[in-house]
């Protein structure tokens, strides 16, 4: 793997810095500050582990995606259950509410046009049973909610993508280390000690080296710059961690996850929609005959049933942005586990190159400044 | 074979197909007496169809809800005005049956599947991957479902009433024991128990030594009554067929008393 010389750079770092000693050692510390800056050098040279977090985020936010939008999916099945019952009952007034059930007359195979039609909902008969109409039959309706039993697994493979997300983020987002923020509260702690010290003791105590002073800025500058690559290297690893554990089971769920959406979002919901805007059609067949009906009147209804024609057609775009929202969720997840073996796609490549070649600068940068500033070289 | 989606997917293809019929002028007042009912039907059908316990594999118990579906949808979509309609009517009615049957209907064995379990393990998991990672212990920690307990029901349980059942159709059917009778309750017997000790993917040693402590029962108890069907096997004397019988009864007694030692079968203590 390519982050494997990566780590061997760090734990070469970790050498204690070489200190100054006498005039004797210049030539030793000059060798030590030249095999610490190529070190440096050779650990800014880890750009993958750059581009590797980069590419976990991406995964993240595309998971983010697949969460919100199959929640919202399913949100959306739900209403329409819920609006399409209701305009249902209401759209006839042989049918009433109060009961997940309706009863409705279903033609049989004594059908016959001619014959005037019955109204949507059948009456329980007064001898039991319902009233019977030649050429239809009664069949039982749900107009019960959807049921949340039945979406509960689907709800769970959602959760478990916002878990894998979670567990992504996190790792991700974790803050690197202030160096200089670190520093300064030490100085702090240290300085309101030394107050102290000084006031009890009411000796004259030895004051901290500036963290100002141009040795100490350019320490700092090259101690936050080492900690940052160091910090990436371990998120990266805790990336490929929790890829190697969870991700072969959240990309086993996507599939699913596909196939539920297809089901309540796709099918399932497609029927309330129809439901929705036959319900108002059924009214608005009657309602145009009334005598009182007016142009106006009529043509808010016909508003809303072409905005309910309308959620219809645009159901297939729904059901086909939540797919390709799947899709790019896989193809980033993908390219996240190739980019943590080490295969890289030429762009990538290119890229690592660049991001190598401008940390390979500012780590030459940075260290030839500080050793200048500590008179190493 | 047909999975779920792909039987939806089919049920769908109807209801497009009667939705259209709804919205299409030329079909006149058909479009609310006729089709609108039938859609309606249908959308319910397909509501039941999916909020059954998905459990994502393809099943040959949900082919004929597809191919009526697919049927059905064919004629709807064929359809002209001033048509007759009972073979539309029969295929679109037909197919929200086979829809609600395929609902319903698990399998011929999913009643009887498990029903008399050994293993105190959960039932099947339907979709494995959410339990794992987003329910995770929680799911695992759910307590077993309480069964059994106390010794009557351990014997009532591995007593082999369906297989006596058989035995005596049998015998009053060929008017006395004979092999023959024995040997197929026997088998009848044998798979019944498999199927019905099974499910969930329990201890299959506990599972092979119930059925055949239930075999063991059935042929002592068989032998108890009426001997005579060894007469197939061996020639026995009537001397001896008494022995034989009174044989089998103690070692029937017996077996009521030791089975229950050797087949785990689950308490909750």
């Amino acid at each position: 793997l390519a982050g494997g010389g990566c780590r061997e750079a760090r734990r070469a770092t970790d050498r204690p810095a070489p200190q100054r000693h006498s005039n004797e050692e210049q030539t030793m510390r000059r060798r030590y500050g030249l095999a610490a800056i190529a070190l440096i050098a050779a650990l800014g040279g880890c750009g993958a582990n750059a581009l590797r977090l980069e590419m976990a985020g991406s995964v993240s936010s595309s998971a983010t995606a697949v969460v919100d939008q199959s929640n919202a999916a399913i949100a959306r099945a739900r209403a329409a259950r819920v609006a399409a019952n209701a305009a249902l009952i209401a759209s006839d007034a042989s049918c009433s509410p109060g009961s997940d059930t309706v009863y409705i007359y279903v033609p049989n195979a004594q059908f016959d046009s001619r014959t005037p039609p019955p109204p949507l909902c059948a009456r329980p008969a007064p001898a039991g049973g319902f009233s019977p109409r030649p050429g239809y039959d009664v069949a039982a309706v749900s107009v019960a909610p959807l049921p949340e039993d039945a979406i509960k697994p689907t709800l769970a493979l959602i959760g478990a993508i916002a878990d894998y997300q979670g567990a992504l983020a996190k790792i991700v987002a974790e803050p690197n280390a202030d160096v200089q923020k670190e520093l300064e509260a030490i100085a702090a702690k240290a300085s309101s000690a030394k107050t102290l010290a000084e006031g009890v003791t009411g000796a004259k105590l030895p004051t901290l080296p500036d963290l100002k002073s141009k040795q100490a800025t350019s320490a700092i500058a090259l101690l936050q710059f080492v900690a940052d690559l160091v910090k990436e290297a371990r998120k990266t690893a805790d990336v490929r961690r929790l890829v190697v554990q969870r991700g072969p089971q959240v990309m086993a769920i996507v599939p699913q996850l596909r196939e539920q959406l297809a089901l309540w979002h796709g099918i399932v919901q497609g029927t309330d929609l129809a439901t929705q805007t036959n319900s108002l059609l059924r009214v608005y067949e009657q309602e145009k005959q009334l005598p009182g009906s007016t142009f106006d009147q009529r043509r808010s209804f016909v508003e809303r049933i072409n905005a309910a024609l309308a959620d219809e057609a645009g159901l297939p775009a729904k059901q086909a942005a939540l797919n390709t929202v799947l899709d790019e969720f896989v193809a980033v997840h993908a390219a996240l586990v190739d980019a943590l073996n080490g295969k890289y796609t030429p762009e990538m490549r290119r890229r690592i190159a660049k991001l190598n070649e401008q940390r390979l600068l500012s780590a030459l940068k940075l260290a030839a400044e500080a050793f200048a500033s500590w008179g190493v070289l | 074979m047909s999975t779920i989606l792909e039987t939806s997917i089919s049920a769908e293809q109807l209801h497009a197909a009667l939705r259209d019929k709804t919205r299409d002028l030329a079909f006149g007042d058909e479009r609310m007496s006729l089709f609108e009912p039938l859609r309606l039907e249908i959308a319910n059908a397909i509501h039941g169809f999916a909020a059954r316990p998905a459990d994502g594999a393809a099943s040959p118990r949900y082919d004929a809800a597809r191919i009526a579906s697919d049927q059905a949808a064919a004629l709807v979509e064929a359809a002209v005005p001033q048509q007759h309609r009972a073979a539309l009517v029969a295929g679109v009615r037909n197919a929200a049956a086979a829809l609600a049957a395929a609902t319903k209907a698990a399998g011929p064995f999913a009643g009887f599947a498990g029903a008399l379990r050994l293993s105190t393990a959960a039932s099947p998991v339907r979709i494995v991957a959410p339990r794992d990672i987003a329910l995770g212990a929680a799911a695992q920690d759910a307590p077993p479902e309480p069964e059994g307990a106390n010794y009557y029901q351990k014997l009532t349980n591995l007593f082999p009433a369906e297989g006596l059942a058989l035995y005596g159709t049998g015998v009053a059917l060929y008017s006395g024991a004979n092999a023959l009778v024995v040997l197929v309750s026997l088998a009848v017997l044998g798979v019944l128990r498999w199927v019905a000790y099974g499910a969930g993917g329990g201890d299959q040693g506990a599972r092979v030594l119930a059925v055949a402590a239930a075999g063991v029962s059935f042929l002592l108890w068989a032998t108890a009554t009426d001997p005579k069907w060894l007469a197939a096997f061996l020639t026995v004397s009537d001397t001896a067929s008494e022995q034989i019988r009174h044989g089998a009864a103690f070692a029937g007694a017996a077996a009521v008393l030791l089975i229950p030692l050797v087949v785990r079968v689950p308490t909750k203590d």
